[in-house]
């Protein structure tokens, strides 16, 4: 197994190059991973050879939540009004070079960790993710994700559940 | 892999069979080498972000099921618990 670094996203990385076959992942790291960094609306930490800076594969995340007011009254009594706030993973993508070398599951897992890392500190209930594709979703559910049943490429994760997979006896 | 010879000129051009016009990512592996795909260009006003859907709205159903998985947490299942072990032990 490849030994990734994976560190936050900066000016020195080399991303230019970057292509994991899907045109929209490839053009948000080119353009506009930069911004939301800036702006805060998304963290991107990319992966590398040790001692290297050409991006290999990457993921963004963010704050999310998840609207549950559809539920009748009855059942939304224990719940707060608002919504359920997540740990939103926007994307992931692998470079087609890299790819079947477990780095995507490997950006996944330092996700799930950084997510469970936050939940330490802030009310986070679940992470979520909206898959790109079937291809995509069949990779977060052989991890165990939860797919929404109408919208079958969102899925979550309850951060419970990704308590235990950490848990050193697992 | 298919290789070509091709002589560059003297400002180091070559010509690529049915790479005439196309927008092109070239990636320098080391002095001797070069990786050369072609990309697809995607105008940015066109590129639509799923975070464009926020919030993510739940039938009845879904939020029933969101509210389950709340009180009752499932288990991770083994690929996940031997997933993280792995990542535990390159990156603890």
């Amino acid at each position: 197994m490849t030994d990734w670094t994976i560190e936050r996203l900066n000016n020195h990385h080399a991303r230019e190059a970057f292509c994991c076959g899907n045109a929209s992942l490839d053009a948000f790291l080119m353009t506009l991973a930069g911004q939301y960094e800036k702006r805060r609306l998304g963290k991107t930490f990319v992966a590398v050879r040790a001692g290297e800076n050409t991006v290999c594969g990457y993921y963004t995340s963010a704050a999310g939540s998840l609207d549950l007011s559809a539920l009748p009254e009855k059942q939304r009594k224990k719940l707060p009004k608002h919504p359920l706030p997540t740990v939103h993973l926007g994307r992931l993508a692998v470079d087609q070079n890299h790819q079947g070398q477990r780095l995507g599951e490997t950006l996944l897992f330092h996700f799930l960790r950084s997510a469970l890392d936050a939940a330490n500190t802030i009310g986070v209930f679940a992470v979520d993710v909206r898959a790109t594709d079937d291809r995509a979703r069949d990779f977060y559910l052989k991890y165990g994700f939860l797919p929404l049943q109408d919208i079958p490429l969102h899925l979550y994760l309850p951060m419970r559940t990704v308590e235990q997979m950490f848990d050193a006896k697992g | 892999m298919a290789e070509m010879y091709r002589t560059a000129d003297s400002k180091g051009r070559v010509a690529l069979p049915g790479f005439a016009n196309a927008m092109l990512i070239i990636e320098k592996i080391d002095d001797t080498e070069y990786r050369v795909r072609r990309a697809k260009v995607i105008a940015e006003k066109d590129l639509h972000f799923h975070e464009e859907d926020f919030p993510v709205k739940l039938s009845e159903q879904d939020a029933a099921g969101v509210l389950e998985a709340m009180e009752n947490a499932p288990a991770p299942n083994q690929a996940a618990r031997r997933a993280a072990k792995r990542f535990r032990k390159h990156h603890d």
